[in-house]
């Protein structure tokens, strides 16, 4: 077990003292050449680690922003995804309009998506921000989960049916149950994409939030403080996909 | 003691695509008297399977009439007179053994935990009740589709080749297991199987099935008196009833 974790931690503090010397060793020949450092580009890790200890509030204050409309986006993607894929299992002229246009919809590269959203409700408003976390949300909860509610057994549907479930009883004892374990897996990307849909929000357009402040280091020249943003976000969106593969270990005790 | 269910010339059609269907089953006739155990024996391919599911309801659209009691089968199905065992089960792996045998009361919207204790105690499960199916053993489980079959006292149990996944002995176990039951709940049973041996063993009456299509090519009371335990095996009556069946069942696989 702690061959487990010291093997990768010894493996990134090796990259990480890696670059940390190519760098200095080469910006010292730079310095020499008279041309720019390479930190002017790409910060060494203690660059990254000093900006994170004095900017680490203007950070945390700004996560707090992109979090708080990633998980607004994150819930209610999930919401519609469960929703529309409930529908369309229980209505099945439902399924076969939805599925098309939600598979066609999802095939949409979400870069130029988020654009058109913005265009549609408005630069810098929060509901545009939400609307492109809950629509990259929304395709992995409503593909997995509907998935999940269509593979349910036969021989399990015809047993509670012969013991005289009704349709909506086969759905809520049955299907649904069983699909809890796609439901959770779909989780497990539609977190970080949420998180993702909210700072290419922000960074499109906002007043604040992570997106925003890598926009400010990246027009400002800050590669330390556009390093230290995208690895605090990625920090945060690995912290809470982990803890979502154990709740899942909790809520389905049976899925061994 | 009267029929419970009634069978009159029930065939299925199968749909092979817009113009062509092929026939199932043709013309099944036989009835079940209520506290009987019947046995329908045949051949792989012969519609054991498709007319126990017409007869739960599971399959649609046939011709001929299956009645319960004098009235579709449909609305004894609805009333929760109906119960099942299926082949590998039919267990729901995310229900603990307790929660998987007080389904039939969860979809009436009732609850009795005395009688989900009780049957838990009837097919000796008491130790499982937290275990996940996917826990125990395949004996175990069909123990536990046992227990939720007899759980709310349905008044018919059809049952789809529920020991044929397992071993010899424990089969032979479940069977008697089964008879104790019967002896005590006396419900009506339909038993599905292609085991002969256990077949005699269970049944009043036989219905042998040739195919195809699935059709009645015999019906055969067992007349065994003998108290249905495992000394019965050894009886006289009992292997001159396996002789017949598998002469009879020889028959419909020769022609």
């Amino acid at each position: 077990m702690l061959k487990k974790i010291l093997i990768p931690i010894f493996a990134i503090v090796c990259l990480l003292a890696l670059w940390q010397f190519t760098e200095v060793e080469n910006s010292k020949v730079r310095i020499k050449e008279g041309r720019t450092t390479l930190e002017a580009f790409v910060p060494t890790p203690i660059t990254i680690y000093e900006t994170l200890r004095k900017e680490g509030g203007l950070i945390a204050s700004q996560m707090g922003f992109t979090l708080g409309r990633a998980l607004i986006g994150f819930i209610s993607g999930i919401a519609l995804g469960v929703f529309v894929a409930i529908l369309t299992v229980r209505f099945p002229l439902f399924r076969r309009v939805v599925l098309p246009i939600s598979l066609g919809v999802n095939s949409f590269p979400i870069v130029g998506f988020a654009p058109l959203i913005i265009l549609a409700f408005g630069q810098g408003s929060n509901f545009s921000i939400i609307f492109i976390s809950i629509i990259i949300a929304y395709f992995p909860v409503f593909i997995s989960f509907e998935h999940g509610l269509m593979s349910a057994e036969k021989g399990l549907i015809e047993t509670a049916y012969v013991f005289g479930a009704s349709k909506w009883q086969i759905l809520s004892k049955v299907r649904i149950p069983l699909a809890i374990p796609n439901l959770l897996n779909s989780l497990k990307l539609a977190l970080p994409a949420s998180i993702i849909g909210a700072t290419m929000g922000e960074w499109l357009g906002s007043k604040n939030g992570i997106g925003q402040l890598i926009t400010i280091a990246l027009y400002q020249l800050r590669p330390g403080l556009l390093y230290a943003s995208l690895l605090s976000i990625t920090a945060v969106s690995l912290i809470l996909t982990f803890s979502l593969g154990y709740l899942t270990k909790v809520i389905v005790p049976w899925k061994k | 003691m009267g029929n419970a269910l009634e069978l009159k010339n029930v065939s299925k059609f199968y749909k092979l695509n817009s113009k062509d269907k092929e026939l199932g089953l043709k013309d099944v006739s036989f009835n079940v008297k209520a506290g009987e155990i019947v046995a329908i024996i045949g051949p792989s391919g012969c519609g054991k399977t498709t007319l126990l599911k017409l007869i739960a309801g599971i399959l649609e659209n046939h011709e001929g009439s299956i009645l319960y009691r004098g009235e579709k089968v449909d609305k004894a199905r609805q009333d929760g007179q109906f119960s099942y065992i299926a082949q590998d089960s039919g267990l729901l792996p995310n229900r603990t053994v307790r929660q998987n045998i007080g389904l039939p009361f969860e979809l009436c919207n009732v609850s009795d935990e005395r009688a989900v204790a009780k049957s838990i105690k009837l097919v000796g499960l008491k130790g499982f009740e937290k275990f996940f199916p996917s826990e125990l053993s395949g004996g175990l489980r069909q123990r536990v589709a046992l227990a939720r079959a007899i759980v709310s006292n349905p008044k018919f149990v059809l049952m789809d080749e529920p020991f044929s996944s397992l071993d010899e002995f424990t089969r032979e176990s479940l069977d008697v297991e089964l008879m104790n039951l019967h002896s005590k709940l006396k419900q009506t049973i339909l038993f599905v199987t292609h085991n002969v041996e256990e077949a005699v063993f269970i049944s009043d009456k036989i219905v042998i099935m040739r195919g195809t299509p699935g059709q009645v090519a015999s019906i055969i009371k067992t007349n065994l008196n003998h108290e249905r335990n495992l000394k019965l095996k050894s009886s006289k009556s009992f292997y001159n009833n396996l002789i017949k069946v598998q002469k009879e069942l020889r028959k419909v696989i020769e022609c």
